[in-house]
């Protein structure tokens, strides 16, 4: 398929631009932020459902919208630009999860996330960075379920949700279960990340699971864990980009505003040079995160590899973007009035979230090093 | 997509191709690997190379998209795909290669006179005459409106002093086309006409000169008081600059949509295995890994442009964008690879210090990175002009 998006996903995206610039634009975000409140809006999140966000990539026989991974993925570049802050990507991860496992098992709860009520949020880092292969919750036979120790770090859209969607390992593998949040031993509270968004870790203080409450084990476990990292690595590289593009595009128009020693700065050759490097560097990226979306509908051979790809080239530009952008912006730069701080400070939160720049250099370079 | 109508054209093109092209052509090697660059003064590397250009032109296929009466066989651009496709195939070299195809020909269909036409194209297209370019100069690189080769009128005749630079080739040329100021009351850039001059003219005197990658392919001319028909100038006199900006943007069109990745070669990763293995530096293979995985991306980049161009949307600043990061790539690469290699690296002529000594140029010529960036600056951002 092509890496240019095609007429559908052009009007997909120019309706959820138009519909977030009317009802949740960067100063919604921030209004939320002043008042000290982390968890995502329930207005906005129900229009969002309203409008089909919530099941875009479920299959319209599922009752979604059937737009598929791809699509999902450019909304969640909308979605950057104004950092909107909603459960999108806890919810359309765990819909496909859900979908992909048994959808007549889990169709009530896969209802629920795609109206909009039920809201879930995953939990699987253990320790502060990004390590997948190193799970260490245990989850120990017990009775006619499993009894459950240990910490989650790095659970987004905790606060809000419902129930937790938690990846451990038992004796026979790799495990991932449903909790929901009252259950006993289980406590989560609320971390302060930088961007002022719902960041929550859990402790598991002999937690029983019952068997209903099992999700997968072994290899039906390690297949959909591997999915839900190549998902989510997608999801927020491109949110990372929609957020570098709309900084981006914000310093460019400084540039062509401000105007110091009798000139606009913009005509300044060395910021030309800058700001037409950034510009590259978007072009790039953009070019990688379409072609790993592209993937990922395809469910081609090696997508894991472009997903990783993506993920790396979309925390690298946005960093180097946001760090351009407050710079060009001098003085202003720095102040908490302007956007652009917020910008920067999501942009550094999601580059940690499943993985930096140096994460999946690695990755692919073992990868490259042992074929 | 593929047609009836095209698929039919391609199988005409192939049996033409099995019957008429002689074996010589067919994956050449090593000294017989070379460009066919055509010309009064070429020595043809064997009588196959001469067979098939004489054939070739005989179908108009030098110069497939040009219309017959100047030589070429009046193709579809599609078609004239197809026909490269088809030679490719056979692992044949383009019949004949060089600027008057490339360079001087689109200039000539869009600006030349219906006689100026008639009479260069076809020479052009059988290959009997080898152009070279005359645009910089000493004074003028980046800014080449500064040239300052002059053009004095006398008679029926330019009197051309001056001197040229960068002429790639020009010693083994025939014929230049070269930016002269022949108006010498009008503005910087409303004084240039565009020129075409036989090198073999009374006072030219062209000399190639040396790079550091041990290359002479560029030569310096000189004019003392040439003499240049005034029928010879392309496109009106004073309208040399718009004959060449058009000649750069289809440069820069071409190089956009035809780009291939530049240093198509050996993987670092599998170059790092075999000679390093376990005992590579981590800070190495850092290196090797950026230059990798940033091949890998700009591939796909190159997959996304062209799926652009498929769908219509034509972005003016990719070809520019392509130079600037796929130059510094292939300049990273080199470096990298010349570190893989270590001493093997070094011994002159070895294909990595040869790439290592070439890659710099990139950056340079065809426009700097740096006229890259303002063009960038300028048309895809808006940004105010000095």
């Amino acid at each position: 398929m092509a890496l240019t998006q095609n007429e559908d996903e052009r009007m997909l995206v120019n309706s959820v631009a138009s519909f977030l610039d009317d009802c949740a634009p960067v100063s919604t975000f921030r209004a939320q932020r002043d008042r000290g409140v982390v968890e995502p809006c329930s207005e906005l999140w129900s229009q969002m459902c309203e409008l089909g966000l919530a099941g875009i990539g479920l299959p319209e026989a599922e009752g979604g919208s059937g737009a598929g991974l791809a699509a999902a993925c450019l909304v969640a570049e909308q979605l950057g630009r104004v950092l909107a802050a909603s459960p999108y990507g806890s919810t359309v991860v765990c819909v496909d999860l859900l979908n992909r496992l048994d959808q007549g098992t889990h169709r009530e709860l896969i209802h629920g996330l795609v109206e909009g009520h039920t809201r879930l949020a995953i939990a699987f880092e253990e320790s502060a960075r990004h390590a997948p292969e190193s799970l260490s919750l245990t989850c120990v036979s017990d009775g006619g379920g499993l009894r459950l120790n240990g910490r989650k770090r790095m659970v987004a859209d905790g606060s809000a949700a419902s129930h937790y969607v938690v990846v451990g390992r038992g004796e026979d593998g790799l495990l991932i279960v449903l909790l929901p949040k009252e259950t006993a031993g289980l406590t989560a509270h609320r971390v302060d990340f930088i961007d002022s968004r719902d960041w929550v870790e859990l402790e598991f203080a002999d937690v029983f699971v019952p068997q209903s409450a099992i999700l997968c084990r072994g290899e039906t476990a390690e297949k959909a864990f591997a999915r839900l990292l190549d998902y989510s690595r997608a999801l927020y590289a491109f949110e990372l980009l929609g957020i570098a593009q709309e900084s981006f595009d914000r310093t460019v128009e400084y540039l062509g505003q401000r105007e110091q020693f009798g000139v606009k700065i913009g005509s300044f050759q060395a910021l030309q040079h800058r700001a037409a490097r950034l510009y590259i560097a978007l072009e790039v990226s953009r070019s990688v995160l379409m072609k790993a979306a592209r993937g990922l509908d395809d469910e081609c051979s090696g997508v894991d590899a472009l997903v990783s790809l993506a993920k790396l080239s979309a925390t690298q530009t946005a960093r180097w973007v946001l760090d351009e952008s407050i710079q060009m912006h001098g003085g202003a730069g720095v102040t908490d009035e302007l956007d652009i701080g917020l910008f920067f400070k999501r942009v550094r939160t999601l580059g940690e979230l499943y993985g930096d720049e140096a994460f999946h250099r690695q990755r692919l370079t073992r990868k490259k090093m042992t074929e | 997509m593929p047609t009836v109508e095209t698929e039919a054209f391609r199988a005409q093109v192939r049996a033409w191709v099995e019957k008429n092209a002689p074996e010589g052509i067919r994956n050449p090697k090593g000294s017989l690997d070379v460009t066919c660059w055509g010309g009064r003064h070429y020595s043809y590397v064997s009588e196959d190379q001469k067979i098939w250009l004489d054939r070739c032109a005989e179908q108009g296929w030098t110069v497939p998209t040009w219309p017959e009466p100047y030589g070429g066989a009046g193709l579809t651009p599609e078609q004239g795909r197809i026909v490269e496709q088809e030679f490719a195939r056979i692992g044949a070299k383009r019949p004949l290669d060089n600027h008057g195809i490339w360079m001087l020909g689109p200039a000539l269909l869009k600006y030349g006179s219906e006689a100026q036409k008639r009479h260069f194209l076809p020479q052009i297209a059988r290959g009997e005459i080898r152009w070279a370019q005359g645009y910089s100069e000493p004074e003028a690189g980046s800014d080449l409106a500064n040239i300052k080769t002059r053009g004095v009128i006398d008679g029926d005749y330019f009197i051309v002093n001056g001197s040229k630079l960068w002429s790639t080739y020009a010693h083994e040329s025939d014929w230049l086309f070269a930016l002269v100021r022949t108006e010498p009351d009008a503005s910087k850039h409303a004084g240039i006409s565009f020129l075409l001059i036989d090198l073999d003219s009374p006072g030219i005197e062209v000399s190639s000169y040396e790079l550091i990658n041990g290359q002479n392919h560029f030569a310096q001319i000189f004019f003392d008081d040439v003499r240049v028909p005034i029928s010879q100038v392309v496109g009106g006199r004073g309208q040399g600059w718009e004959v060449t900006r058009y000649l750069l943007q289809h440069e820069r069109a071409m190089i956009g949509e035809r780009a291939q990745n530049p240093q198509a070669g050996k993987n670092l990763f599998e170059v790092a295995r075999q000679r390093q293995g376990d005992s590579i530096e981590p800070s190495l293979l850092e290196r090797v890994a950026d230059v990798e995985l940033d091949r890998w991306a700009f591939d796909i980049w190159l997959e996304r442009i062209r799926d652009q161009a498929k769908a219509g949307e034509h972005n003016p600043v990719s070809a520019s964008a392509l130079k600037v990061f796929g130059t510094e790539l292939g300049k990273r690469r080199s470096e990298v690879l010349l570190s893989l290699e270590g001493a093997d690296g070094l011994v002159n002529e070895s294909s990595a210090a040869d790439a290592w000594l070439s890659w710099p140029m990139s950056t340079v010529g065809g426009g700097t990175t740096e006229i890259q960036l303002n063009i960038i600056a300028k048309r895809a951002l808006g940004l105010p002009g000095t």
